[in-house]
């Protein structure tokens, strides 16, 4: 199967004028900016457990480049496969230059990463061929791990059943109405003893609510 | 390659000068760490940080009495973290220690340290590079069983194997079960896909 689906549905804008002087009171405007999504790898982070769970990312590494430890545009909300796997990389003296030669990292709110990934049929995530930027930080962020295929299919359902909902919404009177709904109800059923099982598995259920 | 950070936690500042003494000339730095009242705290002040591994003393309340968690402590809670995190115990109260639930190849005589301070600089390069190379070379063999068309079922196994023990490396507390990822549950969740992909098609033609 040669399907190709865009890697994001919608990038990350940075909307945040404020400053602080500790990096992690920006955490509530990362998490709005990166629409509750790992600026590198795009999973939900519902699915792992919330925000709490999900790491503050310094781009340019704060290890290497102090002076932007604090800096809004510096800042990547990142789950923490993604933010641990990139760890204090970083191929160049300067907190601008984010590749060398064709190794480095990829800007997730300036670059659009739907140009250098793309999900197939089954979710995994690909670079994409024609670039060779991608292929560097698809292996050193561990992008090909089984857990981002199965949180954007996770996702996929969702909004599956979002729009079926809105779409039962405007056909109450509709004959078929109550056996369409029922059929719903069934698949909400399977699809959370699925998310139960795999948060229930991260947290403790009483934890995870 | 850059060199890699090991972080120091110790409550006594002396005692963090010899050791960063120690460090001079190697493969890695020494950082200090602060030290934080409660150990979850510090544990994910220790990841945050992106250590490469730590050295920590067994005693962490001589000078700093709020502070209930030892060394130990916080080795183990770490371990709850990321598996195999390359950490070391430096203790002048051994006996005790050891005899705490840990691994004892972990621990080591502050004086002793401070006295020859190359058989644990050599420990600590070592621990460290062992940790990525086990994942780089799982890491090789995931990249060649997924470039495979058709898996055995010996291989599938061994890549979701292979996948775990990377993703605990990273995040154990996070990570995924095995099961999640085998065939049957891959098999459910595409299903369930397809079955709402359908049912929405049927709502939209009614």
């Amino acid at each position: 199967m040669n399907v190709k689906h865009p890697f994001r549905s919608k990038s990350p804008l940075l909307n945040c004028d404020k400053t602080y002087k500790n990096y992690r009171s920006f955490k509530s405007y990362l998490i709005k900016d990166f629409n509750n999504r790992c600026g590198y790898c795009d999973a939900f982070d519902g699915w792992s457990g919330g925000p709490r769970v999900y790491h503050i990312d310094h781009f340019a590494p704060k290890s290497r480049f102090p002076h932007m430890e604090n800096e809004y545009e510096n800042l990547v909300y990142a789950c923490p496969f993604c933010n641990l796997a990139k760890g204090d990389d970083w191929l160049s003296d300067s907190e601008n230059i984010s590749f060398v030669a064709d190794k480095g990292y990829l800007n997730p709110v300036s670059d659009d990463y739907n140009d250098y990934f793309f999900r197939d049929a089954y979710g995994n995530i690909h670079s994409n061929t024609e670039t060779v930027q991608a292929f560097y930080m698809h292996k050193k962020l561990k992008l090909y791990l089984e857990r981002h295929r199965i949180m954007w299919n996770l996702t996929r359902i969702w909004k599956n059943k979002i729009k079926i909902r809105e779409a039962l919404e405007k056909c109450k009177g509709a004959e078929r109405y109550n056996e369409l709904l029922m059929h719903y109800a069934e698949l909400s059923i399977e699809f959370d003893e699925f998310l139960e099982y795999i948060i229930g598995d991260i947290r403790e259920p009483e934890e995870a609510i | 390659m850059s060199k890699f950070n090991i972080g120091i936690l110790d409550d006594e500042k002396p005692n963090i000068r010899r050791i960063k003494r120690q460090g001079r000339d190697q493969s890695f730095n020494f950082v200090e760490v602060s030290l934080k009242n409660d150990v979850e705290e510090m544990a994910e002040e220790i990841i945050s940080q992106k250590l490469n591994g730590i050295l920590v003393d067994y005693q962490l309340k001589i000078t700093r009495p709020e502070i209930t968690y030892t060394g130990v402590d916080l080795v183990i809670k770490l371990d709850e973290y990321v598996e195999n995190y390359p950490s070391f115990i430096l203790t002048a109260f051994s006996d005790t220690a050891e005899n705490e639930l840990i691994d004892v190849n972990k621990i080591y005589e502050k004086e002793a340290y401070f006295n020859d301070p190359s058989l644990l600089n050599r420990r600590i390069q070592r621990q460290v590079e062992n940790y990525r190379k086990a994942i780089d070379k799982s890491e090789e063999e995931v990249l060649r069983l997924r470039k495979k068309d058709n898996l055995t079922l010996k291989e599938e196994e061994r890549l979701v194997e292979l996948d775990t023990f990377i993703e605990k490396h990273l995040s154990k507390k996070d990570s995924l079960a095995k099961s999640i990822k085998s065939s049957s549950y891959n098999k459910k969740l595409d299903s369930l896909l397809e079955k709402t992909e359908r049912l929405l098609g049927e709502i939209e033609k009614l």
